[in-house]
């Protein structure tokens, strides 16, 4: 299988920057009278800042120059209320802003991890828990800046840039072609600097994942670093790890700095542009004091906001590549999913059919292995199937497939006569039990881990199902009963108490088709024949399938398949099994071997 | 009390007791990395590919990772997916034996093996004589070659002996021998 792990970057396909940016403002869309809002209470304030410059000119020529006192004072409290309008206005629209961007947040991780949550096993397989979560936590919170920014800055810059080019042209078209010289050369730079730093970021964001993926499993497997002693080993990892990450970011920011300098330059050469022009024409033509100092003011206003929006294309190159991140997942396609036509599976008897059925893990791929080759067999309701074989024959993949976690490329496996691929998913899934040697047990109490199996259980449904494993007696012998809270991955158990709970959780939803791979392996003998006889009450009439290696597992099974070499070598009765003297029998008289 | 060697483990470094034992745990954790890169785990700057193809080999690993495209530069997925789960006990087993520490502790790490794979483990095991060997298990076949079985119930030792000892006592071990064996086909 093809996997991914903390060493390797992940590979992500070419992306085209104006579809990602054009999907990112989408979300924008949902709430287009939040924004028209905010934009015209940013016209006004734009409007109010072009008109500065004005004030000041009326203010120099015409009331500084004829010393008119009384009017400059009206002129100045004008000024006053419209600029704290204008600070009404930025702070109402910072609030709208804030709100809609962490709306948009939520909807973003809301639709990641639905989208995630029907994604087939293929995909949890292939790369490394921490890689995922990265994606969900880490590239979703550096959207933020950037939805916020494309109404706060991008529209309302724009804007204002192009006022002030306007109000310039208008004004004297010498002096403003003076002052926009320089932006040939800034658009070039900018288009340069940003094609380098958007793959920089790309690899940044790579590292972070690596990073986030290692300390991940670390922590997870503690207590193997600490029994082997690797502490050291994990050190060094990591201090490489975060190296790579630590230069991957000095790489990409070292060059985005760089725009700030090619702005002050432009800014630099265009406003001496501008005196040069200005001083030349001053006094040969009708340019005024008051004029002249317009146009400065109208230089920064023009510069400034190219300063911010520069800074805002840096930000969105940066950020971008979180939204690539994002949209690869949401675009990954689940490899089982309900096809059109499908039927609900109605309550169903449980009989199994397998049909000349072949699989192969990593279909077209380098690491293709085939499991299952023409493989039939036909189970009736009620049958106790035991599957025997050696590991990785291909016992727990037949179970897989019953559950449809992967789809087959040959046969047909159906279930009360209907084809698996014809009846929807949830419908299959909701009838079957699935217990396996790795149970995973969620943080919680005991009670919520065994409601998992049917959320809308009663207390006495729960406490039948827990009765019915034998959990009851070590759940009660417990202070807190029912209500003890669990660790992750339920540490403070032993295995055997986490496999019965889990046992419960199963039962709980009284499935109709049942299947136990190697459920009992860690449980004692003792509690693994009552739990057994537990479980033989409520399958009564249920067909299972039963993956194990100790005779006491599977004795009771009526009847018994031996899987090797990706087929059913044997299959019959116990007894059958035994008089044939095949591969069944070697298979028990090995364990007798070391005891007789 | 608990001593090593007549030491009282409390009075010894972590290192130097962490070093001492190798431990295969019940439930197997295996990192998201080569097959190799795991066994080598503890040791890996001073480990030789022929120390873990030999440690592989006493864990009955090296056929099928012999078997695997890349074999032991395999990437194995995070805790282990993408090999069945007697696979990746193997592969913990292969981990701890590469140590070659003087003390051994196995705990439960034979329940997903097949009965002929955990006899040829078992043989290798009882080849060690040099390491003391703790062995956990549910299976009688899994400790009924040992020196001393110790059967714990409720937090004490309930009883203790050889396993034909034991089974002349008819007590709890013997009861656990009779579901395991009593009453089959030809027993």
């Amino acid at each position: 299988m093809a996997v991914n792990s903390y060493r390797e970057d992940e590979f992500m396909a070419n992306t085209d920057k104006v579809k990602i940016t054009k999907r990112l403002l989408a979300y924008l869309f949902d709430y287009k009278k939040e924004v028209v809002g905010v934009l015209l209470s940013m016209g006004i304030a734009i409007v109010i800042s072009l008109m500065n410059p004005l004030i000041i000119e009326e203010a120099l020529d015409n009331y500084v120059a004829n010393s008119n006192l009384p009017g400059l004072l009206k002129l100045g409290i004008f000024a006053l209320v419209i600029n704290v309008l204008y600070i009404i206005l930025v702070k109402v629209r910072m609030y709208i802003m804030a709100l809609i961007t962490n709306k948009i947040l939520l909807r973003i991780r809301q639709d990641l991890y639905e989208h995630i949550q029907t994604l087939s096993f293929a995909f949890f397989d292939s790369r490394p828990t921490g890689k995922i979560l990265a994606r969900i936590i880490g590239d979703v919170n550096s959207l933020k800046n950037v939805l916020n920014n494309f109404v706060t800055t991008l529209i309302p810059e724009l804007l204002t840039v192009i006022g002030v080019v306007v109000i310039m042209l208008v004004k004297d078209v010498r002096l403003a072609l003076a002052a926009l010289s320089t932006i040939p050369f800034l658009v070039v730079s900018v288009v340069c600097i940003q094609r380098v730093t958007h793959k920089r970021w790309q690899i940044f964001r790579k590292k972070s994942s690596n990073l986030n993926a290692y300390v991940h499993e670390d922590i997870a497997g503690m207590s193997v670093v600490q029994s082997f002693g690797a502490e050291d080993e994990t050190k060094e990892i990591f201090g490489n790890l975060t190296d790579e990450h630590r230069i991957s970011f000095w790489n990409a920011c070292r060059f985005a700095d760089w725009i700030g300098p090619v702005i002050d330059l432009c800014w630099g050469l265009s406003s001496m542009m501008l005196y040069l022009v200005g001083v030349k024409l001053l006094g040969t033509e009708r340019v005024s004091v008051g004029s002249l100092a317009a146009f400065v003011t109208y230089v920064s206003m023009f510069w400034h906001p190219i300063m911010s929006l520069s800074s805002f294309y840096n930000n969105l190159i940066t950020n971008l590549t979180a939204a690539e991140r994002i949209f690869d997942i949401l675009d990954t396609e689940p490899d089982i999913v309900d096809s059109e036509d499908v039927e609900e599976l109605p309550d169903i008897e449980g009989s199994v059919e397998f049909s000349h059925v072949s699989f192969t893990y990593d279909r077209g791929t380098p690491a293709e292995t085939k499991v299952l080759e023409d493989v039939s067999f036909s189970v009736k309701p009620g049958e106790t199937i035991a599957l025997v074989g050696p590991t990785g024959a291909g016992k727990t993949t037949i179970v897989n497939l019953i559950s449809r976690f992967y789809d087959i490329e040959e046969g047909v496996i159906s279930v009360d006569g209907y084809d698996l691929t014809k009846v929807s998913i949830q419908s299959l899934r909701c009838q079957m039990g699935v217990m396996t040697q790795d149970n995973f047990i969620f943080h919680g109490t005991i009670r919520e881990n065994i409601m998992y199996g049917k959320l809308d259980a009663t207390e006495e449904e729960m406490i039948t199902a827990a009765k019915a494993v034998n959990a009851h007696d070590f759940i009660m012998k417990m202070e807190k009963g029912y209500d003890t809270e669990l660790k992750e991955q339920g540490a403070g158990l032993s295995i055997g108490q986490r496999q019965l709970i889990a046992f419960a959780r199963t039962m709980i939803s009284m499935p109709k088709i049942l299947i136990l791979d190697e459920a009992t392996s860690s449980i004692d003998t003792h509690t693994e024949i009552l739990v057994q006889k537990g479980i033989e009450a409520l399958l009564a009439g249920r067909t299972s399938f039963v993956i194990a290696h100790r005779l006491s597992t599977i004795q009771n099974a009526d009847r018994i398949f031996v899987i090797d070499k990706g087929g059913i070598l044997e299959q019959g009765s116990p007894k059958e099994l035994m008089e044939k003297r095949g591969a069944y029998y070697n298979l028990y008289m090995a364990q007798f071997a070391d005891v007789q | 009390m608990v001593k090593l060697d007549g030491v009282d483990i409390r009075d010894l470094t972590l290192k130097q007791l962490r070093s001492s034992v190798s431990v295969v745990l019940q439930d197997v954790f295996l990192f998201s990395d080569t097959i190799e890169e795991n066994i080598k785990m503890g040791q890996r700057k001073t480990m030789q590919m022929d120390a873990i193809k030999a440690a592989a080999s006493s864990a009955q690993a090296s056929t099928f990772i012999e078997k695997l495209d890349e074999q032991y530069a395999t990437v194995i997925g995070e805790r282990g997916v993408g090999l069945s789960g007697g696979q990746k006990q193997r592969i913990s087993i292969a981990r701890a034996l590469s140590k070659k520490s003087p003390i051994l502790v196995l705990d439960d790490s034979t329940s997903a093996l097949d009965m002929e794979t955990e006899h040829e483990i078992q043989k290798t095991l009882n080849g060690l004589t040099d390491t003391t060997k703790i062995i956990i298990a549910h299976r009688i076949s899994a400790v009924r070659r040992a020196d001393e079985i110790i059967y714990l119930e409720d937090g004490k030792i309930a009883e203790r002996g050889t396993h034909e000892e034991l089974l002349a006592k008819k007590g709890l071990y013997y009861q656990t021998y009779l579901a395991q064996y009593g009453g089959y086909y030809g027993s």
